[in-house]
């Protein structure tokens, strides 16, 4: 059920920190010595609720510092520990889920954090997280209908999410219903990245004639053209010589830009792209080679698999 | 001329959130002064806060004499539409937020605006009540913006920092106001923004648009990922490209265009950070765009700093230069300002300085101070228009009112300096001129890049060191005189470690609590105090016409840290000395800058009776268990006729015994 004023709690465990924050080593290091002494103190007594959750709260504190310098083990210990003395918090679940690598131990914890998840948007968060969880296992049915039921509960600006489900949509072929959805959604939200999306998702669909004016203007309005110059490539008929001029040209561009010991990723991206929009053997093996450059760790899941789909689709 | 004459009020459309403007509470009282959000060519949103309905109406005119109604859009939040989460984190019951936008309004003209309830005028008849609309899309104008960091205290530095702005500004007027974030602490509540925000900011808030971004204070009670929360209570963000640049579809990053000035926000804190994240999509699509002569960027989270945080450490500033400075420097950024850090560092002008940890070596364009004023380097130099890889400048302006912090100089930074301020971003032709301005209105660093023509830029190796300059008035805190009644923490004439000697100085971080003494053989144990000639001290150095500094340590132990109150430093010395808790500097007397062997500034001071400073704002810094309290004496001059150094810590109230 969607609120009644959409402007719920965000989830704040950690409310209780008042001043400003410090470097989180430090931290860390200080919540380490206020554990030991509070387990020092109470050494060989029973912790009454009180206690139990001064201890708790404790040990989150430190897992979220130890999260910022991306001690992630360690943060995993305390999450353990912090679920263990507040077994109700349905965001101790969820933050051990994120932590957590063996996927059976992190289905379970979602779903122990989705029971505990009281308002909307805490539910929200969990069908997000579980809907990622479905993606990572392969399950792009469930994680599609995760992602619908995290966008049901919450409005807002969910940018992110939409875009996910609108990849889960391609993940499943369901092309038309991509471009659909993504129609609706620009028609209510202005954000750049969503029509640029829709776009993508017009020539996955075959429907490149529809989009064509809006890459023309876009490379006419632009200051760095590439982008919009390999989507005119991909808008023309694979292989043609209109195609390739437009590939080309957005090589050009971006290979002055692109500083070799220390890349823009995201510009080597776009090489991948324009490389493999070209007609030649060389070509493509430059976009294999640019690719196996990139961090994949470092990127996002859905422009990867697309990236990959594209690669793979011109050297099958 | 698209603003109405003020003999015809046009009507005002009524959004739809407003259910019945007839009931109007006839004393509701303003709340949340009148304040600006989101300027653009044509028109300029004003927001304020009320005890109870009324019936709104902002009137405006060219001339204060003049003031008429607008074409305008009125949004009416009662307290349910707001921040709906933990209760003593709402907004007070029965609060109204109006926000009016008035549209149809000429470009860079100054109105003067009042705000009105059925008729009657409930902001004061004040000049100072006035907006000025944005300048064309890419109109080479002058602009100057006010940049402030983690502020949101509500003490006296951030009060200070506010008034040496003002002192500085003087007759010149204000085009913007950018927050970096930690602008309501501690969890940027709604009471919080009441009270440590807007009533502190108020008289320049009213008539200066204020353009935020999210800290991670905000973020304790504020989602970037749901654009809900007190901190998108209080700001009237572009989600729509309003103010030009490219649409968002989220308050949590957006750009926005001053002139020939593009200015780019982002969500450091909540947001992915990847390169093709969302957010990093929309800023590479927006860099595509913008073809504005100056770029600038701010967000929370410094890539670059040693404050009092670190940049090598923590994943949100890895992630902010690992991969958004590149997504940034390729599409030309000229600065970049953060905060999250409490210091302020100005780095060289850089490009590619993306490792980790960073280094300075390939990575500098120019290694100057950038100001083209007497006896400065020169401006740093630029290709004119937006050129990929062409040097940026990073300002970490994190000094705007809270505790500050040093922990080392970063390798990238030109200036440091550890004085509460803030920043003044000014353009002009191919100028742009970063200022920073101390709490008392002095300037503190000015750097300016000038863009023209083709510059290309050459490494140079082996930059210079940064340039430290700590505000003395930190950590001079006024003795007192040493109450009668005190418990010893560490006991007077007791056993310390000490370094003393021709050419011996002691290394790096030996204040630190982890530092241990036994693995340099010239520290040497000696009982409090030292010094000599003048009989008051039990170890005798042989200093006279040799050396000026002394370096002691003395560890001691704290069982419960909550039975301490008014602890503090009992010392007798002759000249000057500077004490650390647990590695922390806490107290700086009689030596104005530096430490150790490049400590300057002497005064002279006799050692008469055990002076007291008190230590319980630095309570913080203990830990139940082992700590150390370190202090370096000084000698205003080597051939000084005597030298005293002794000192002990006490409690004067509470009871926190010494571990046995």
């Amino acid at each position: 059920m969607k609120s009644t004023f959409a402007r719920l709690a965000v989830s704040t465990v950690l409310v209780t920190q008042l001043s400003a924050h410090q470097d989180p080593t430090i931290l860390a290091d200080s919540l380490t010595h206020q554990i030991e002494h509070f387990q020092k103190d109470n050494q060989g007594h029973d912790l009454d609720e009180k206690k139990t959750s001064q201890i708790a709260r404790l040990y989150m504190q430190r897992a979220v510092e130890y999260s910022a310098i991306n001690e992630r083990k360690k943060a995993h210990v305390d999450l353990e520990k912090y679920t263990e003395l507040s077994p109700n918090d349905y965001m101790g679940w969820l933050k051990l889920a994120r932590h957590e690598s063996d996927v059976t131990k992190q289905s379970r914890f979602l779903q122990k954090s989705l029971e505990l998840a009281d308002t909307d948007t805490e539910q929200s968060y969990v069908y997000f997280d579980l809907a990622e969880y479905a993606y990572e296992i392969g399950n792009y049915q469930n994680a599609l209908e995760h992602c619908n039921l995290s966008l049901s509960l919450i409005e807002g600006d969910q940018i992110t999410t939409t875009l996910f489900k609108a990849h889960l949509l391609w993940r499943l072929g369901k092309l038309d219903q991509r471009v659909a959805y993504l129609e609706e959604v620009i028609a209510g939200n202005s954000s750049f990245v969503l029509k640029r999306a829709w776009v993508d998702a017009k020539l996955d669909a075959g429907q490149a004639a529809d989009v064509k004016q809006t890459i023309l203007e876009e490379i006419a309005s632009s200051r760095f053209k590439s982008s919009w110059l390999i989507r005119a490539a991909r808008s023309e008929k694979k292989g043609s010589e209109q195609a390739q001029k437009y590939a080309q040209s957005a090589i050009d561009e971006i290979l002055p830009r692109l500083n070799p010991s220390r890349p823009d990723e995201t510009l080597q991206i776009d090489l991948v792209r324009a490389y493999s929009l070209l007609d030649d053997k060389e070509s493509n093996k430059k976009a294999q080679q640019y690719f196996h450059q990139v961090k994949e760790e470092e990127y996002n899941r859905c422009e990867l698999a697309e990236l990959k789909a594209l690669i793979n689709k011109k050297t099958d | 001329m698209k603003f109405p004459s003020p003999l015809l009020p046009i009507c005002v459309p009524i959004c739809a959130l407003i259910t019945s403007l007839s009931i109007t509470a006839q004393s509701a009282e303003i709340i949340r002064a009148p304040y600006l959000q989101l300027s653009t060519e044509s028109s300029q949103t004003i927001v304020w806060r009320t005890d109870g309905k009324i019936k709104p109406e902002v009137r405006i005119g060219t001339s204060i004499e003049a003031l008429a109604a607008a074409k305008s859009l009125v949004i009416e939040k009662e307290e349910v539409e707001l921040y709906q989460g933990i209760k003593k984190k709402q907004a007070k019951k029965g609060t109204v937020q109006y926000e009016v936008q008035l549209s149809e309004l000429e470009p860079d003209t100054t109105y003067y605006y009042a705000v009105y309830q059925d008729g009657e005028r409930i902001t004061p008849a004040d000049k100072t009540y006035h907006f000025k609309t944005h300048p064309k899309r890419g109109e080479k104008i002058a602009s100057r913006f006010w940049i402030v960091g983690d502020s949101g205290t509500g003490g006296a530095d951030q009060i200070r920092v506010h008034d040496g702005m003002k002192k500085w500004l003087g007759e010149k007027t204000l085009d913007g106001y950018i927050h970096v974030g930690d602008m309501a602490y501690g969890s940027g509540t709604d009471p919080e923004f009441s009270e440590k925000f807007f009533p502190i900011y108020e008289t320049t808030l009213r008539n200066t648009t204020c353009w935020a971004s999210m800290g991670n204070h905000e973020g304790f009670t504020s989602s970037g990922k749901t654009g809900i929360g007190p901190y998108y209570d209080a700001y009237v963000l572009p989600k729509n490209a309003e103010a030009g640049g490219t649409p968002s579809g989220t308050e949590a990053y957006y750009s926005f265009d001053y002139g020939n000035v593009h200015f780019i926000c982002l969500n450091s804190h909540d947001l992915d950070r990847k390169p093709t994240a969302t957010m990093a999509q929309w800023l590479k699509a927006d860099l595509e765009k913008t073809k504005a002569d100056f770029l600038v960027a701010f967000f929370h989270h410094p890539p670059y700093t040693k404050g009092s945080h670190d940049s090598d450490d923590e994943l949100r500033l890895v992630e902010m230069r690992e991969h958004i400075m590149p997504i940034l420097e390729s599409g030309g950024v000229d600065a970049v300002f953060t905060g999250h850090s409490h210091i302020y560092e100005r780095s060289m002008l850089i490009d590619g300085a993306y490792q980790t940890p960073s280094t300075n070596q390939g990575v500098v364009l120019d290694d100057g101070n950038g100001n083209p004023r007497e006896g400065g380097d020169g401006s740093y130099k630029k290709s004119g228009g937006l050129t990929p890889n062409n040097g940026t400048i990073q300002a970490v302006v994190g000094h705007g009112g809270t505790k500050l912090r040093r922990k080392d100089n970063h390798v990238l930074m030109s200036q440091v300096i550890l004085m509460h301020g803030s920043v003044m971003l000014e353009t002009k032709e191919d100028e742009l001129s970063i200022t920073m301005v101390d709490s008392y209105g002095n300037e503190q660093d000015h750097c300016v890049i000038k863009k023209a023509g083709k510059v290309e830029q050459s490494i140079v190796q082996n930059p210079r060191a940064p340039k430290l300059i700590e505000d003395p008035r930190l950590f001079a805190v006024k003795p007192e005189k040493l109450p009668k009644i005190y418990d010893s923490i560490i006991s007077q004439h007791t056993e310390w470690d000490y370094l003393a000697g021709e050419d011996q100085h002691a290394e790096k971080g030996w204040m630190a609590l982890n530092y241990d003494t036994s693995n340099d053989k010239n520290w040497k144990k000696g009982m409090a105090g030292f010094g000599y000639s003048d009989e008051d001290d039990n170890t005798i150095l042989d200093m006279e016409n040799k050396f000026t500094v002394v370096y002691t340590r003395k560890e001691f132990t704290v069982d419960k840290i909550s039975s301490l109150r008014e602890f503090g430093l009992a010392i007798k010395y002759d000249d000057g000395f500077i004490a650390y808790l647990n590695g922390v500097q806490v107290v700086r007397s009689l030596v104005d800058f530096g430490a150790g062997d490049e400590a300057k500034g002497f005064n002279v001071h006799e050692a008469k009776n055990y002076e007291f400073f008190s230590l319980s704002n630095y309570k913080k810094l203990l830990r139940e268990g082992k700590n150390v309290l370190a202090i370096e004496g000084h000698n205003a001059d080597i051939g000084s006729s005597d030298f005293t150094l002794d000192a002990f810590l006490v409690n004067t109230k509470a009871v926190a015994r010494k571990k046995k």
